[in-house]
């Protein structure tokens, strides 16, 4: 296999999902290859089990396998409709089995300091979004940050924020609201800057 | 347009309904006012952009030993074929009742009406003859979001025919378009539909036999944006 797949090595995230669509040699193992640890790693964070969680990635590639052609670039990254993919399918999976909870600080320190995804554009997406969002994710107080944290990467509702946190519903629903809103501001600022 | 209830609704709802946590009917009918709805749409859209983009920060872990392999398989084999074809049967007597309806009334856009049922494959199926219809390729009908919402297939007899079924109340709002893909490229807009039209059982329309081999069907918004896709197979 050493070699075969350089060409598709260097395509970039959107070439490369096009190449999938059309069913090119090797594009799948690259496309596997270079996206499985977010996959996996989303996946595994909102499940809190490795099995589900190696289910909803397989499942979310076979997916995004089938409906490559349902990329809309102007959406988004290939990363965030394929995270977006996973998501979905994770949440679906713990409406049926509902395993514990990830702990909101664990989750919080499995957060990512840098960009680290082996390709370039990738990495640089990546990067981007790190370095845009984490500074803006800090600086929210404590409770709006782990309520932003459990609805987004963690996948939970508001009742299960609640029932995490130990508090009423209406509590967990403001503290995301108040979060979100001032991410928005925040990186709204930025891009007008 | 705005609409201060619809609004409210929406509002109240925002978050949920960016993150996914919110299922049908609530979402459908959330979704109908946000598409009419310039100010809401707009919100909805920059906070899906956000929460979207959070995604991105989760932490990167190595799967099991063996997964690349695991879902390789799974990309490459019979799955492909096989898990539509296991409703064959279910979809060629939807076929062969959208061709009787279809000569009944010489038609194209087609349905059956059943106002107890919330989708139009149960309504089609419950009607339909027990005989099988040459179903040429078929396919999941799947949002940019990845979530299913129906079901097309071709079909040659008892002329060359495109059929939607969907599951989902209201996954599209306003018109929308089909449109075929050739194995070759070519797209071929084939008709048009409402929600209002498919609610009644289904939608269908009569293509050119070339079109029996397409490999995609594509379902475009009134400006042309791409709101849904099936790979036939």
């Amino acid at each position: 296999m050493a070699g075969l797949p350089s060409r598709l090595d260097r395509l970039s995230d959107d070439a490369l999902l096009a190449a999938l669509g059309l069913d090119e040699p090797n594009a799948a193992a690259v496309f596997v290859r270079r996206f499985q640890r977010r996959v996996y790693g989303l996946a595994y964070v909102i499940t809190s089990d490795r099995a589900l969680a190696e289910d909803v990635a397989q499942r979310a590639f076979e997916r995004a396998w089938r409906h490559a052609g349902a990329y809309d670039p102007r959406r988004g990254s290939v990363a965030t409709w394929l995270l977006v993919i996973t998501r979905n399918l994770a949440i679906d999976a713990l409406r049926v089995r509902r395993p514990d909870p990830m702990d909101p600080a664990d989750l919080y320190a499995l957060l990512p300091a840098t960009g680290s995804a082996h390709d370039p554009e990738s990495a640089a997406i990546r990067h981007d979004s790190i370095t845009r969002l984490r500074p803006a994710l800090d600086a929210l107080p404590a409770e709006q940050r782990r309520a932003v944290l459990l609805a987004t990467i963690g996948g939970r509702t508001m009742s299960e924020i609640g029932e995490i946190e130990g508090i009423p519903v209406p509590t967990a629903k403001t503290r995301l609201r108040a979060g979100l809103a001032k991410l928005r501001a925040t990186m709204g600022k930025e891009v007008a800057e | 347009m705005t609409s201060g209830s619809g609004c409210e609704r929406v509002r109240e709802r925002a978050e949920e309904l960016a993150l996914g946590h919110i299922v049908d009917p609530e979402r459908a009918e959330l979704l109908a006012h946000v598409d009419g709805c310039p100010d809401c749409r707009r919100d909805i859209e920059d906070l899906s952009a956000l929460t979207d983009e959070l995604l991105s920060l989760a932490p990167q872990l190595e799967p099991p030993d063996g997964f690349e392999g695991r879902v390789l398989t799974r990309m490459s084999g019979p799955s492909v074929a096989a898990a539509p074809r296991r409703r064959v049967g279910l979809v060629a007597a939807s076929v062969a009742a959208l061709a009787v309806a279809a000569s009944a009334v010489g038609g194209y856009a087609v349905g059956h009406s059943n106002s107890d049922s919330a989708t139009g494959t149960a309504v089609v199926v419950t009607t339909a003859p027990a005989t099988a219809t040459p179903v040429q390729r078929e396919g999941d009908i799947v949002r940019a979001d990845g979530s299913k919402s129906g079901h097309v297939l071709l079909s040659a007899e008892p002329r060359p025919y495109v059929i939607v079924t969907i599951d989902q109340p209201r996954p599209f709002t306003g018109r929308v378009m089909c449109e075929l893909i050739s194995s070759t490229g070519s797209a071929r807009t084939v008709g048009s539909w409402s929600y209002e039209e498919i609610e009644q059982g289904a939608w269908a329309t009569g293509i050119d036999p070339w079109l029996l081999t397409a490999v995609r069907m594509n379902v475009r918004d009134a400006g042309g944006n791409l709101v849904a896709t099936a790979v036939l197979a």
